[in-house]
């Protein structure tokens, strides 16, 4: 297991419950954490709905930039992941809105390998290819959600408004998706 | 690949794509929010997560343990039981260390063997015992469900005890194998159920579970279950409509478990999307909060 997927997995909610009060605070240092600990799973379940990546990277920013004005309204309830992501969601809903003639353009292969370049390693490239192009984009957002940020099916559940048995459902055949389709490709 | 092989990769992939950390986000301004933004607004309420304790990840790979000399109170504060296909029996004291362990059946004795574990911390011993049923081939992904039984004087503090290694177990496990699924009980009165565990081979933990299953449902057999790995009679539970859900500490764990138990036979990806399907996706993105100025 990478470290930084570990450390998601570590970052308790009693950790994020502090880093919140702090940045609610100003303190640039718990911000920096929050970052360094959310920024990847931000910026992924940013990408599986804009489908751009400086969409995506703008969509990001942003985020951090609300958490920073209203993390002094959050209230420590172990809930951090799902108060981030709510943002982070709203966020994504107002780009759909401000750019609404965008939501009927499919992303071309072009744009994915492009947006893709960053990951050195092929079969990791290959498997961020695979959720973002052959899943539905619930199917991505949740395995998203939890293989990046950790979180569990309710919590998925809670914040992109459906059904937890739909999030299991979507979980489950989003994943056999994958292995069928990195199959033969990926050892 | 396995799930979490696939997991690792993706996570690993975004990664490498999100952005290093940016001086400038803390530099720019931000008007503090008073709490009705529009980016604030939730859908419905959330339920409170299950929290466990914190613990440490690290999992001995060996441990080696010499006989100490200084005398070590042997009196059994209370009888921890882990099953899988192993079933295993430690005694610890007061001071929560091992006094004794038992291996119910030959597979335990096998995750047993160079092992001693008399005067550790209950804790170590655990996992102790996990990395050998991972190495011994017991546990891996797909086969994670671990049933921790408790005996204490101490109803209380058996309850803290279970309780800390439960949520032990789950992090180990989760760090090492991907996934984690622990069934936990507390037990109450068995003395009655020590030779029937005896007999079969197993512990008094597992026993209990079998014993409360059969006074239920006497179609069943306590020795057929009694063959059975954890796993699968869990299944078998489930399928005969068992109250099983109390074993679960964690609720989310549980639907996993009903979910893939009622879908293990299902290999088709290709049915249509019949809940919400790609027409309806713009739906999700309707404007149903209030329209306001960004901050």
């Amino acid at each position: 297991m990478s470290l930084h997927a570990s450390d998601q997995k570590k970052m308790n909610a009693q950790v994020m419950d502090d880093l919140l009060l702090k940045i609610g605070q100003n303190d640039e240092s718990a911000f920096r954490k929050l970052y360094e600990q959310m920024s990847s799973a931000v910026f992924a379940y940013a990408l599986s709905v804009v489908k751009n990546r400086a969409d995506a990277e703008d969509i990001m920013q942003d985020t951090f930039l609300k958490i920073r004005a209203a993390a002094h309204l959050y209230e420590a309830d172990g809930k951090a992941k799902s108060w981030i992501f709510t943002i982070v969601r709203n966020l994504c809903m107002m780009h759909f809105r401000e750019n609404r003639r965008q939501i009927d353009t499919p992303a071309d292969e072009m744009t994915y390998m492009e947006d893709l370049s960053f990951i050195e390693d092929h079969e990791t490239r290959l498997t961020v290819r695979s959720v973002l192009k052959e899943l539905n984009d619930e199917e991505s957002q949740i395995i998203i959600l939890h293989a990046v940020s950790g979180m569990k099916h309710r919590e998925i559940a809670s914040i992109l408004n459906i059904p937890l048995a739909t999030v299991l459902s979507k979980y489950h055949r989003g994943l056999k998706k994958l292995r069928k389709n990195l199959e033969g490709v990926i050892k | 690949m396995n799930r979490s092989e696939i997991e690792k990769r993706i996570s690993d992939g975004f990664h490498e794509m999100t952005p290093a950390y940016d001086e400038n986000l803390f530099e720019q301004p931000a008007v503090k929010a008073e709490g009705n933004e529009w980016y604030l607004s939730t859908h419905e309420k959330k339920k409170p997560l299950n929290l466990l304790p914190g613990a440490g990840l690290a999992m001995a790979a060996v441990i080696f343990f010499f006989v100490q000399n200084w005398f070590v109170s042997a009196a059994t504060f209370a009888s921890v039981y882990m099953d899988v296909n192993p079933s295993l029996t430690l005694k610890i004291n007061s001071k929560e260390r091992v006094t004794s362990v038992h291996a119910e059946n030959a597979d335990a004795e096998r995750i047993l063997q160079g092992m001693d574990l008399r005067n550790t911390d209950i804790d170590t011993a655990v996992n102790a015992i996990l990395g050998s049923m991972i190495r011994n081939g017991y546990l891996y992904e797909g086969n994670d469900m671990i049933l921790l039984s408790m005996e204490c004087r101490d109803t209380q503090k058996g309850d803290i005890i279970r309780q800390r290694l439960s949520a032990e177990i789950n992090d180990s496990l989760s760090a090492m194998i991907g996934r984690a699924t622990v069934l936990e009980q507390q037990l109450g009165e068995i003395a009655d159920l020590e030779k029937k565990a005896r007999e079969n081979q197993i512990s008094l933990g597992k026993a209990a579970m079998i014993a409360k299953a059969v006074n239920e449902n006497e179609s069943l057999s306590f020795e057929e279950l009694s063959q059975m790995s954890i796993s699968e009679l869990m299944k078998k539970l489930h399928q005969e409509g068992a109250d099983i859900d109390d074993y679960f500490d964690d609720p989310e764990d549980y639907y996993e478990f009903i979910y893939e138990a009622d879908h293990e036979d299902q290999d088709d990806i290709d049915e249509p999307d019949d809940d919400i399907d790609d027409e309806d996706d713009s739906d999700d993105y309707e404007d149903d909060s209030d329209e306001s100025d960004d901050d």
